[in-house]
Order: structure tokens, then sequence, then C-alpha cells
């Protein structure tokens, strides 16, 4: 509705005035230890693309290394030097150097980058991105509720994320550094491992797992409880339901990690066997000083229980941004909205019974491994239709291509290659080959970067103007854009190769030792120089990546201040309810409760003539179609 | 605006916003205490005969603690009862009960069941050489037919056929033998008493540790070891070590089975006072024969108090009991939050929010009840 828009300048300034019922804030409760949604879906988000960052700069000093075994890194490696001046990683001798030693790579610092790379991107950047920040952000306005249903416990779950994003920060700078055995923290080695870094990411993991619990509690609270009269299940935006299903899946899939998690610690703090088996040996010549009798297994299915629903996690938020950004750009409804909702259902549902694909080389049954592979192929139906109907959104659409919505759009077929790169893994007979090569890397990348990154960089651009009243640069976000789609595809299209021809993701020298340059003898199975030099190409697009990321960071602070105004609160024309609240949402988030009279994508409608081409879900008018029905009725 | 049905319910969902809350909250618990069980499952179905040793427990303790937390979610539901009639003094009443008794629970569970656990050791010997040497020539024939009584009920309690049974293959080196350590002897024979039965000083003597040939010649340091090949020695010289710590060539031991009559004897209960044991070692100990035996440091393959590392059984005991009673304390902050008198002005401000809570405090409570009445029966009876 435009009645709430206001002319010009300083929205800000009298957010105070819009909220009822609200008493006044000091700073401290309003920026810091806030209870509004909305504060808390920015910190959030700051806190998520910090760890984006962070998360990126580990895999380019890994990248270095792969690409140039052995030589020191340039620029940061001495400076980084300075900063791990005291000893904390091993060096294979038996003794402790810094993480950069004359600016080269360890190999043990490799192992903690790894691990640490994939432990901040998935709990620390994405999950906290998609689901806490653009969640905490949007769900409570696109349902019109005034906030979350328990703002405190909201709150709990911001500080219990950040106590976790310190103590896995913090790890990196104790003697022997962070962890070291992957992000997925495979027993006996995680359980065994000497340094502390394990223990730190232990702790920290059930931190966020707290955080994340808390907050999954909240988002399902707040959509069965606080949707606004009229906002029917059917008439929730599908970035509702993606969020709703998302944390379901993040409040059954999470407490088993939590519960191998407490196991693992007692294993390296109580000297317990739970995943140790009798008679270990960790090195030397005597089994290890336990009482063995636990499994490895154990953890791997505990793991991955979490593991295949966090990819869900992952994906779900992101698909549901795409969503919006694609009607809303399309001017069409969605295709099948229905369709999407129960492939959705369908989606969550399967995801907690095919988790064993990623272990088909632990030597289990071909009946087990048959299960599992059943439900692999059945889970890529629904992910299919997802797909299918967004593509079809398209059709016949009038597409405007801004920046969101060009992300939007990149989002479907990146996403695509990485779900159909996919099946090969999902079978075992296929997977035997491919298994811990480069290809799993490249398959899973497509996935989560160049697909629900870009989903989530979509978000950013689209409802910035909510945030702020201002529009992010149209012209650097579509530098942005065309530089990161480039230089993504140029990450990881080569790993494809890379993967068949059987380079394991898991050397520190980038499969050197494996080469010919070094096997000059082996006459077949080593890696030709052909795939070692793409590991040449693969660094320079992540470093080309570095650099346009550059442009979306001074990008994204410029536009704060000296972004153009909107001048409008429904920039986009969009029909939900998020865009019908004065811009930025005051605490309180409406002026009065709004009421729903429309589904959530109500677009081009030509029995609408309101004179606008949309009609917002809290327009009374109703359309030819709706009169006629209640005439009859 | 106010957040809606914060105390009154949603019509179409028949909920007010804390108790959808908690129920989802407790869909989450059920899938960590889910696993944590399909976890006892899995280590159980595939421990070695002979190392589930589950029939120490002592059951009537347990029925108790689980009696009195079934009383307890019955008290905390009649405070709710009162709530609804208004009757402050009633509920007060009433969650005072639940208090204590949840207060009851924590007490047997963390000052009695736990420590009596810590002092009370299993030693497993290097040969059958030196098995047999304690179990029968310093023991003699009659004990040793009490302990095998007593591993057939320890490792199988369900008392399957005794030659059918899994303990007839394990060899007589590798059946604990369990007990009291009362001292110890140093390298230069000099004779050591250690700490009380049980209290405070459990964890100066409670230590699990294994015969290793390099363990015992290696220098004590705590630091990350390196060993002759340069690698990484990965959990060497523990800090449980004691046997190296002390510089201690043999232990004297009271076995806790056999050499006393049943009531007085059952050292799980933590009941056994060291001095009389130590004065009885005395002439024991130079007759040789009687309550203590010495064992040398050579003969010993593992020992180890009953502490978590003893064995994937203990394990699984302390982290299920812990995490349990960890759910109970939490309880007991919440309701003592209850009873303040900050309580008093929320209820007189908003009388129904404020029952509200009381009531989702219960549905947590008959949670915490629920899962303990799966608890006692996996790790005490079956």
């Amino acid at each position: 509705m435009e009645t709430t828009t206001q002319p010009e300048a300083e929205h800000g300034e009298h957010n105070d005035d819009h909220s009822h019922g609200h008493a006044e804030q000091s700073f401290f409760t309003k920026y810091i230890f806030s209870t509004d949604h909305k504060v808390i879906g920015i910190q959030y988000g700051v806190g998520a693309l910090v760890f984006l960052l962070m998360g990126f700069i580990l895999i380019m000093g890994m990248r270095w290394q792969m690409a140039k075994p052995d030589t020191p890194v340039p620029v940061l490696g001495p400076i980084l030097e300075k900063v791990y001046a005291h000893e904390i990683a091993l060096d294979g001798q038996g003794k402790t150097v810094p993480i950069f030693k004359d600016g080269k790579i360890t190999a043990s610092g490799y192992n903690q980058f790894g691990a640490m790379h994939g432990t901040i991107m998935v709990f620390l950047a994405i999950v906290p991105l998609g689901f806490a920040a653009f969640g905490n952000y949007v769900v409570p306005l696109q349902i019109g509720a005034p906030d979350m249903c328990f703002p405190r416990v909201n709150m709990a779950s911001f500080w219990a994320f950040f106590a976790g994003c310190t103590v896995m920060t913090v790890s990196f700078f104790i003697p022997g550094g962070a962890a070291q055995a992957g992000w997925t923290s495979y027993s006996p080695l995680a359980s065994v491992i000497p340094t502390d870094g394990q223990t730190y990411w232990l702790v920290g993991m059930v931190l966020l797992i707290t955080s994340s619990l808390l907050g999954a509690v909240n988002f399902i609270a707040t959509i069965i409880q606080l949707r606004a009269p009229g906002m029917t299940w059917f008439r929730m935006p599908f970035f509702v339901w993606a969020q709703f299903v998302t944390a379901f899946l993040l409040l059954l899939a999470f407490p088993p990690l939590e519960a191998a998690g407490i196991m693992q610690l007692m294993d390296r703090v109580c000297d317990t066997s739970f995943f140790l088996p009798s008679g270990v040996f960790a090195s030397g010549t005597e089994p290890m000083n336990v009482s063995g009798g636990g499994s490895p297994l154990l953890w791997q299915h505990l793991f991955w229980f979490l593991g295949h629903p966090e990819v869900y996690v992952l994906i779900l938020p992101a698909i549901g941004i795409v969503t919006e950004i694609i009607s809303n750009n399309t001017r069409r409804p969605i295709w099948g909205y229905r369709l999407m909702v129960g492939s959705l259902l369908v989606l969550g549902f399967l995801s907690f019974i095919v988790w064993a694909h990623h272990m088909y080389l632990t030597g289990m049954s071909s009946k087990v491994a048959t299960f599992f592979q059943t439900t692999t192929m059945i889970i890529s139906i629904p992910s299919v239709i997802l797909l299918t109907c967004l593509f079809m959104s398209l059709w016949r659409g009038s597409i405007r291509f801004n920046t969101p919505s060009m992300f939007a759009l990149a989002f479907l077929p990146m996403f695509g290659i990485g779900g159909l790169t996919g099946l090969p893994l999902g079978f075992n007979f296929t997977d035997l080959h491919l298994h811990d090569s480069y290809y799993v890397i490249a398959h899973f990348h497509y996935v989560v970067a160049p697909g629900s990154i870009f989903a989530l960089f979509a978000g950013i651009y689209y409802w910035f103007p909510k945030m702020t009243g201002r529009r992010m640069s149209e012209y650097w976000g579509k530098v942005h854009f065309w530089g990161s789609l480039i230089f993504m595809n140029i990450i990881f299209m080569p790993m494809f190769i890379q993967g068949f021809a059987g380079m394991s993701r898991r050397m520190s020298d980038g499969g050197a030792t494996y080469s010919m340059i070094n096997n000059p003898d082996v006459t077949s199975g080593a890696l030709t120089d052909q795939v070692m030099s793409l590991n040449s190409l693969i660094t320079m697009g992540a470093f080309g990546m570095g650099l346009v990321q550059i442009v979306f960071i001074v990008n994204f602070f410029w536009s704060i201040r000296n972004g153009e105004k909107t001048n409008s609160d429904n920039p986009w024309k969009a029909t939900t309810l998020e865009w019908q609240t004065p811009t930025p949402p005051p605490h309180g988030n409406f002026l009065e409760q709004p009421k729903t009279y429309h589904g959530p994508y109500e677009y081009s409608n030509p029995d609408v003539d309101n004179g606008k081409g949309f009609l917002a879900q809290n327009d009374p008018h109703k359309s030819v179609s709706e009169e006629q029905k209640e005439a009859e009725a | 605006m106010e957040i809606p049905y914060y105390d009154k319910e949603r019509p179409d969902t028949g909920l007010y916003n804390g108790k959808a809350g908690i129920w989802l909250f407790l869909a989450s618990e059920v899938m960590l205490f889910g696993a944590l069980f399909s976890a006892y499952v899995l280590l159980r179905v595939g421990a070695e005969p002979g190392t589930w040793s589950m029939g120490l427990m002592n059951q009537w303790v347990g029925a108790f603690n689980t009696l009195i937390l079934i009383a307890s979610s019955a008290t905390i539901v009649m405070a709710w009862v009162c709530l609804k009639l208004n009757d402050w003094k009633g509920f007060r009443k009433w969650k005072w009960a639940t208090v204590i008794f949840a207060f009851t629970f924590l007490v047997v569970k963390w000052s009695y069941e736990w420590p009596a656990k810590f002092t009370h050791y299993d030693v497993t010997f290097v040969t059958e050489e030196s098995a047999s040497k304690v179990y029968t020539d310093v023991l003699g024939p009659e004990f040793s037919e009490t302990q095998s009584k007593i591993w057939q009920e320890r490792f199988d309690p369900l008392k399957k056929d005794q030659e059918k049974s899994p303990l007839a293959q394990v060899k007589l080196k590798d059946k604990p033998l369990d007990g009291h350590i009362v001292g110890y002897i140093d390298s230069d024979g000099v004779e050591h008493e250690v700490g009380a039965a049980w209290g405070i000083p459990f964890w100066s003597h409670a230590f699990a540790w294994r015969h290793d040939r390099k363990n015992i010649e290696k220098e004590k340091d705590k630091s990350i070891r390196y060993g002759e090949d340069g690698r990484p020695v990965y959990k060497e010289g523990h800090f449980r070590d004691t046997f190296r710590d002390k510089d201690i060539k043999a232990i004297i031991f009271v076995p806790a089975h056999g050499t006393w009559d049943r009531e007085e004897k059952h050292a799980g209960s933590g009941a056994i006072k060291y001095a009389e044991a130590k004065h009885d070692a005395g002439h024991a100990h130079s007759e040789g024969h009687g309550h203590t035996i010495t064992i040398a440091r050579e003969d010993i393959s593992r020992l180890s108090s009953y502490e978590p590392a003893h064995s994937t059984f203990f394990a699984t005991y302390y982290t299920l009991t812990g995490l349990h009673a960890l759910h109970v304390l939490g309880g007991i902050l919440v309701m003592l939050y209850h009873l303040l008198p900050v309580s008093r002005r929320v209820y007189e401000k908003n009388p129904v929010q404020f029952t509200n809570r009381i009531e989702i405090t219960g549905l947590f409570w008959h949670f915490v009840d629920l899962v303990w009445i799966f608890l006692f029966p996996i790790l005490y009876l079956l």
C-alpha cells in the first residue's frame, strides 16, 4: 500500500514515533543486546559476512599452496608469519613451527585451514546468513508479525552463536592451532589428535548447535502462531515455507550431532572410547591406552544424520530467496506454488533418510547401500520439481534484469549443475571412483557457492533498500555479478576434470606427490601435467574471485550512506508484506495490524484493475474473479 | 504492536506461544537423547564378551531415584492445579516439594552413586599365570568360585546358560578383579596409604592405566611428545598415569567381593571403611593371605576405576546420566526462579501468563522424568 510511503528523508529518525507499545531503548538495548528481530537479523548478517570473508581468505591460502607448493605466500605470508609468530603447527618432523614458516604454509597449517574453511563456511557463514539473518529480518515481516515469538530467546540465540564463533576463532591462536581433522571431524583421528584445536571445535559446535536450536524453535513457533489475520498457510510467501522446513531440519537433525559432539568431547577429555575400537594404534608400536570397544562408524552415522539435512539447510533458504526475487522481477506468479510447497515438505522429510550415501566406502552391505541409493534418487525428484517450477516461472515473463534478479537467475543453472553432478555420487558404483576426489568438491561447491551464496547475494541486493532506504549501486552490482559468475566457473569447472583424473581432495601439495613430474617412471595412474596445470588456473580464478568481492564490500558500505534513495517503501513493487511497512520498519514493524487478503504472488493479474499491475497481500482490493466467487457464495 | 497469543490460545492452532515453543524444544530433546540411546544400542550390540559390565549397578538406589522423580512429576502437576484454582500458598507448597524431590535425586546421583564408583577399581592381568597366581594362590579357591558368580552377574545379567555364555570364551587374565586400592609400595619398598573411600579426594588416586613397556620407561612429561621416529605420540604420558608420577612398584588391593559378607562388602555403595581394611591389611599382608593382596605393577595389564574411561558401558552411563542430571539441575534452577518474590509480582500482574509458565515447566519436567524412565531399565536392569 502506498499509504505508508513517506516523502523522502529521515524515516530513521522517526522510528520511535512508530513503535507503539515498545518502550524507549538505550543504545545498548537497541543495537547490541537487542530483542528486535530486525536488529538481530542484521547482527547475524554482519557476523556471517565477516566469517564468509574469513573462510574465503583461508581457502585462498590453501589455493596458493596447491598451485605453488612450498613457496612463500605473496604479501600475506610475511604478515601472517608475524601474527602466527608463536609455534602452533606440527611440521611432520616432530617439531612445532609457526603455521607460516618462512612465509610458506605448513602441511599442518594447511589441514587447519581446510578443516576451518569447511566449518566456518557451513556453520558460521552460510547457515547464519541464509537462515538466521534473512530469516530473522524477513520472516516476521512477511507473515505480518510484530516480532519473533520469543524475542529474548532470539537474542540468546544470537549470543550463543557469538560465543561459538569466538571459540572457533580463538582456537587458531592456541598452542597447536585450530582443528585439523576436517569439518567432518572423523574419529578416531579427531579423538586422538594431540593438539587442543579439536576440543575447542567441539565446544564451539555445542554452542552453535544451542544457537540453532533456540533459533529453530523460535522460527517454527513464530510461523505457526504469529501469522497475521488472513495469512493462511497457502498465502505464505515461499520464502517463509522454505524457512519453516529449514527450521524443522535444524531442530531435528542437529541434536544427533550434539550427542556425537558430547561423546567425542568425552573421548578427548575423559579418555572414553566411544569412537575408538579395541586395540587401536595411533602411533608407535603399542596400542593406545584406552578401553576400546567403541565404533568409528558411530561417529559417521551421527555426523551425517546431521550432515545431509544440513545440505538442505544451506540450500532451502537460498531457493526461498530466489523464488521471491524471480516472481518479483518476472512480474508473474510463481508457476506451481503449491507443487513447490509440497516438494519442499517431501524434500525435508526425505533428507533424513539419505545420510549413508556419504558412507559408501565404509564397507556397508549392498542391501543397505541399495536402500540409500534408492532414497537418494527419490530425493532428486522434489529438487528437480523445485528447479523446474522456477524455470517455468520465467516463461513469458517480462524480466527486469537488475542485480538481484541476475544473481537469482544465475542461481538456477549453477544449482542445476551442482544437483546433476551429484547423481553419480549417489550411486555407490560410481561413487567408488569419485569418492574423496576433487569431483566431490566441485559438486557440492556448485550447490553452495554459485548456488547458495549467489542466492544470498541476491537477497542482500534485494532487501538492502528495506533495511536502509537506499539501493546498492546497480553498476557495481553488475560488475560484482559478472565477475563472480565467471570466476566461480573458472574455479569449480576444472575440478570436475581433476576429480575424474583421480586427484584426492586432501593433499596439501595439490597432488604433486602423485604427479608425472615427480614420478617419471610411473606410466599410468599418475596425474598428468594437464591435470596438474589446472591448479594454477583455479588459483588464479580464486584470487580473481577475491578481487571481485572487494567491489561488493565497498559497494555495500558505500551504499549504506550514499546509495540512491528509494523514495518509496516498496521500490521493487512487490506484493509481500515486508514491503508494506515504513522503511526501515520500526520496532514492532507495522503501524497497524496488517490483514491479508491475497496469495503472495499476485502480479500481472488481468482480473485486477487497481492501476498498479500488482496486488499487495494486504490490499483489500478484490480481483474480478474473487468478487464473482463472493457473489456466488 | 504487542506480540499476540503470548498468554491466550490462538484459535486455529489451540496453542499459546510458549506451549508451541516447549513442544518444539522437546522434539529436539527427543532427537538428542534418541541419538544417545541409539549409540547405546550400537555400542552394546558390538561389545566384546566380558566388557559390558552393567551388573554392578545398585538397582535399589536406581529404583529409589525413579520413584522420587515420578513423585516429583505428580507434585509439579499439583502446583499447576493450585495456580489454576488461584491457590498461591498451595502452589508454593507443591513447588517446594518438587524442588526437594529433584534435589534429592541429584544428591543421590552426584554425591553417592558417582563418587562410589570413582574409588572402585578393576584389575586385569598381563598373563594367565599372573592372573591365576592372584586368584587361586593368594585368594584361595573359595574366593575364585564366588568371583566367577559375580562375573556372570556382572557381564551377563540375563543369566544365559553357563556354558553358552559368551563369558566362557573370556580368558582369566582379561576377567577383572574388582576392589579398592588402599595403598601402594614405592620403588624403595616403602608402603603408602591412599585417600578416603569417597568424597573430595577421589580424583587424587583415580586413574586408568595400561601395561605398556615404553610407558613405564618414559619420563614424566605432560606436553606433546614425540617418538623416536619424530612423529607425535598420542595419549602417552597421561596425566592420570599415577604409576609414573608416584613411581609405584605395586598396589595394595582389597578385593570387593568374596572376602566379606555381601552387605558390608559391596564397594559400589562406597560403604567400606578403609581404616578397618587397613587394620586387617597389616597382618594379612605379612601372612600372605586374608583381606588385602599386593599386586606387582608388572602383573597388571590394565587398572581402572569405574570412571568414564573404564569401558564403553561406563562411558555411556556417565554421559547419559550426566546429561540427564544437567537437565534436572536446569529444571531446579527454573523452579527456584518461580519461587522467588519476582514471580509473585508476575503472577499478580498476569496470572494467566504465570500459570502458563508453570504448565510449560511441567511439560519439560515430565520429559526429564520420561528420559529417566528409559534410562533406569537400560542402565540398571536389562
